[in-house]
């Protein structure tokens, strides 16, 4: 008998044995391939070309992720190894009493994990495979790319990724295996099951304190979040403090919450001695004390989960709301004057064989040029903070646009043009970001001198047109209109192509011509078109929603996957009391609703009080994401229910129809005896 | 004695720590020569299952020695108590202890491959002993298809297959039947009568002692009494071990 078979046949039956930790692990590798597959599909790396800045960013929140979910997943799977590994005792013990050395033994346990190890990889990657396709049509659809570019894609990366990350998390399971065997005593092993939990601390005061000073801890956290936002901040601790409390105040929550429960409900003996409930509430009690630690960690993961899904989703159901009136052009292209020269962009393009006449109803070409001062100078005396990306806006000229462009950009629109006297000026913002501040900037200045020129306010209203494209809800961050004769003095930035298509006028056709140019290095030429900064826009938007959903279920996954192992080798531990209150007379019936409540109350307990952590959360991460996205979110909480009832809901329902089966299992066994 | 195979020598195992400390086994010293049935009798709590694990090398001596062969097993480390187990001791446990992943050939055979046996030899001996022990039918089934005097056979005969100096018995016949108590007893002498070996059981049930050829009581730690069998039939023997067994202060009903 070689160690091999020894290997094969022990993991033969702990397949059997511990299925859902076995799926878990299956399920863990897939949903980690199918993640890090999607960005390697052919649809997204186009999107990839137009290097945006969003896109970069997307990349590192990617990539965080992905080593964020691997750390959990790791946690997840040594944490369901340890309880095979106690469950196994008397098996390690027997091994040892037969005089195998303690390496050999090592050796096979590590063996096992390699070979589990493998199956899950293998058939989690196959499963992860199928998943990926599945995801990647849906995203198509989000991404509103055409069906058609549906193809079968294997991503290297990302079985790579997932490979190296399972290799590495099993690797450490492995060590953590040897060095448990190395380091057990042969008696603890033989007796574990004789073995009486340690006895438990009589003292009634201090779990009350320590209740009422968790509680009090989180609804400090609470307040701080409510007060200072859930970001940190750099001017003070608040964030870090808050979190500290947050944190302590949940351990400590369920470490002293069974001891609160039963002395409450001892104290009502009308409750507490009706029926089976006095075991119940012990057993609730022990079950939720011993395993105080993981039902904290259950319950931030609760959280994040409860969150992200939730704005994920909220944020994809405003954008389908978004008014197009953001984009009142087809096609912008724009030329670099200090590259390129300043020149007509309409004759550049026909010498590059992108002849718009074909397509285009209307088309303008207006010119922007760059003041003589920087934005800096024009929010001067404001407490300026903008956004991360807008940042370096501050040390560039501010635009400005000759008041007859500006009236033929508008009057493409249909609009009204302005009227602007010789020494006036106006000012047009519409981006979101930094409105504020030139609203205050036209308040503060009713005169100041351009290139030597004296201009008066003409008026002191803002305006709001929108006279060359970039993305949605993304455009003007302020723009000077001045007199034509003005701008002559001042140095020439970009010239821009508007450009309005016939109704019937293909775009894909366009972008075809535009995307070699606005490729090309060696000139200044950018383009934006409407249809594509539409899938841009709702793509990035719908990507994030998506990582969102993706991270929330991962999350819910692994949590709903903790609880269910738990209580399934609690019962399987507890099997002979259920054994003895059958003797004691307890109905079936009986028995099936104490185990019902007690699963039930078991996953209950964690999603309470995430429940209420997310109110207090989510409130605060949906405003960020209205800042970042620019949009307006009305929050939608119907899919993450349905989510949870889903997944949380079948594992739960899984969980308690396998203890029953156990139970029954142990007393038909008894019965034959 | 030359021919002793066990030598126990002034040995303590003490249990908890200075608030509440156990004296399991308090000062004992005995002797087991080679082919001999001996027994260890005793209430619960007596300290005889202490005794036994630090006997097996399962638990470690609090101070005395231990001696094996002529060998101190205190002294013992790591793989070196490994390999003792698996060359000089053979174990049978009330629960049997049989890997459920295997079959019954399979657990027999995994006692000598350990000690890296080669394998057309394991064959050979693994069906010596299973005839031996009546249990050649049951060997190509698994544990839970096999009834508790069956397992415990093929228990027993994974003790015997490695040619153990001793075989120690924790109250083997804890969870079998009275009949199944009987065969296996039988068997067990047998064992000790035809094979030679050197067998050391632990049983607080006087009917199983009466089978041994000499046994130790154990009280609160010490030793209380010896009983020799010598020419005694085992009817008389066993009257005579409920005699100490009540003149040991638990209520004889109690050991009954």
């Amino acid at each position: 008998m070689t160690s091999c078979k020894l290997i094969v046949k022990n993991v033969r039956k702990n397949i059997r044995d511990y299925l859902i930790y076995f799926l878990t692990l299956m399920i863990s590798v897939s949903i980690f391939y199918a993640f890090n597959s999607i960005s390697d599909h052919p649809a997204f790396s186009e999107m990839g070309m137009t290097r945006t800045l969003l896109y970069n960013q997307l990349g590192i929140l990617l990539s965080t992720l992905t080593v964020l979910v691997a750390v959990v997943l790791a946690f997840l799977i040594i944490y369901a190894n340890l309880f095979l590994l106690k469950r196994r005792k008397k098996e390690l013990g027997i091994y040892m009493v037969l005089g195998m050395k303690k390496g050999r033994i090592s050796r096979i346990f590590a063996g096992e994990t390699l070979c589990v190890g493998v199956i899950a990889l293998v058939t989690g990657l196959c499963l992860g495979f199928a998943l990926s396709q599945g995801i990647s049509l849906v995203a198509l659809k989000l991404f509103a790319t055409p069906i058609a570019k549906f193809q079968l894609v294997f991503s290297m990366g990302a079985f790579r990724k997932t490979a190296f990350c399972f290799a590495v998390i099993f690797l450490l399971v492995m060590a953590f295996n040897v060095w448990s065997v190395s380091n057990v005593q042969l008696i603890d092993l033989l007796t574990a099951s004789r073995k009486n939990e340690t006895a438990q601390n009589q003292n009634r005061l201090l779990p009350l304190l320590l209740f009422f000073a968790s509680l009090a801890s989180m609804i400090s956290a609470g307040v701080m979040f409510y007060k200072n936002g859930i970001l940190p901040s750099r001017e003070n601790y608040s964030f870090q403090v808050a979190g500290l409390l947050l944190v302590a105040g949940t351990f400590l929550f369920f470490y002293s919450l069974s001891t609160v429960l039963v002395q409450v409900l001892r104290a009502n003996s009308s409750i507490y001695l009706r029926g089976l409930n006095t075991f119940l509430v012990r057993q609730v009690g022990s079950k939720i004390r011993t395993n105080y630690f993981l039902m904290a960690i259950v319950c931030g993961l609760l959280t994040v989960t409860i969150c992200a899904v939730s704005v994920g989703v909220s944020t994809a159901l405003a954008m389908n709301e978004l008014s197009k009136s953001a984009t009142p052009y087809d096609l912008n292209v724009l030329s670099n004057v200090s590259m390129d020269g300043d020149g007509s962009i309409l004759e550049y393009l026909v010498s590059k064989d992108a002849d718009l006449s074909g397509y285009a109803e209307n088309m303008e070409q207006i010119s922007i040029y760059e003041a003589d001062f920087t934005y800096n100078s024009l929010f001067e005396g404001q407490n300026v903070e903008l956004w991360p990306i807008d940042e370096g806006i501050l040390e560039s000229g501010v635009s400005v646009l000759a008041v007859s462009d500006f009236n033929r950009a508008l009057a493409m629109q249909g609009k009204e043009p302005v009227v602007l006297a010789e020494n006036e000026y106006l000012l047009n913002c519409n981006y979101k970001g930094t409105f504020q501040y030139v609203e205050k900037a036209l308040e503060n200045n009713t005169a100041f001198v351009l290139s030597g020129i004296p201009l008066q306010r003409a008026s002191d209203t803002v305006l709001e047109e929108t006279y060359f494209m970039t993305s949605v809800g993304n455009n003007d961050r302020g723009t000077l209109i001045v007199p034509d004769k003005v701008v002559g003095r001042l140095v020439k930035d970009v010239n821009v192509l508007l450009v309005q298509y016939r109704p019937d006028a293909d775009s894909d056709a366009v972008l075809q011509k535009m995307i070699p140019i606005g490729l090309d290095d060696s000139h200044g030429y950018r383009y934006a078109e409407k249809n594509m900064m539409y899938d841009m826009f709702y793509g990035l938007n719908a990507l994030i929603s998506f990582l969102c959903c993706y991270i929330g279920l991962i999350f819910l996954l692994i949590c709903a996957a903790l609880l269910a192992l738990k209580q399934l080798t609690e019962t399987t531990d507890n099997i002979y009391r259920y054994g003895l209150l059958q003797k004691l007379g307890a109905k079936r019936e009986q028995i099936n609703r104490t185990l019902l409540s007690q699963t039930a109350i078991f996953f209950a307990a964690p999603l309470a009080v995430a429940g209420v952590f997310s109110v207090i959360l989510m409130g605060k991460a949906m405003e960020i994401v209205e800042e970042f996205m620019n949009i307006h979110i009305s929050t939608n909480m119907i899919f993450t229910v349905i989510l949870f009832l889903v997944v949380y809901g079948s594992y739960f329902l899984a969980t308690y129809l396998s203890c029953k089966r156990m139970v029954m299992e142990h007393q038909n066994k008894r019965m034959e005896e | 004695m030359s021919n002793a195979i066990l030598q126990v020598d002034d040995i303590q195992k003490y249990y908890g720590n200075r608030g509440s400390l156990t004296k399991a086994v308090d000062h004992i010293s005995f002797q087991v020569c080679k082919g001999e049935f001996m027994g260890i009798m005793g209430a619960s709590g007596s300290g005889k299952t202490t005794l036994l694990n630090c006997i097996s090398t399962i638990d470690k001596v609090t101070s005395g020695h231990i001696l094996v062969d002529g060998k101190d097993i205190t002294a013992l480390h790591g793989s070196q108590l490994a390999d003792f187990r698996g060359k000089k001791l053979g174990f049978i446990f009330q629960d049997f202890n049989l890997l459920d992943t295997l079959t019954a050939h399979e657990n027999i055979s995994l006692a000598l491959s350990i000690m890296g046996v080669k394998p057309s030899e394991i064959q050979k001996r693994v069906r010596r002993i299973s005839e031996a022990l009546g249990i050649l039918e049951v060997l190509d089934k698994y544990p839970y298809q096999m009834s508790g005097g069956q397992q415990q056979r093929v228990a027993a005969a994974r003790a015997m297959v490695t040619d153990p100096a001793m075989i120690l018995a924790d109250e083997p016949t804890g969870a079998l039947d009275s009949n199944s108590s009987r065969m296996l007893l039988t068997m067990l002498t047998e064992l000790n009568e035809r094979l030679g070996a050197t067998i050391l059981m632990v049983t607080h049930d006087a009917f199983s002692a009466s089978y041994c050829h000499r046994i130790l009581f154990i009280k609160d730690g010490k030793i209380f009494n010896e009983l020799n069998r010598d020419a005694d039939s085992r009817k008389d023997f066993f009257t005579k071990v409920l005699e100490v067994v009540s003149v040991l202060g638990g209520e004889q009903n109690d050991l009954l």
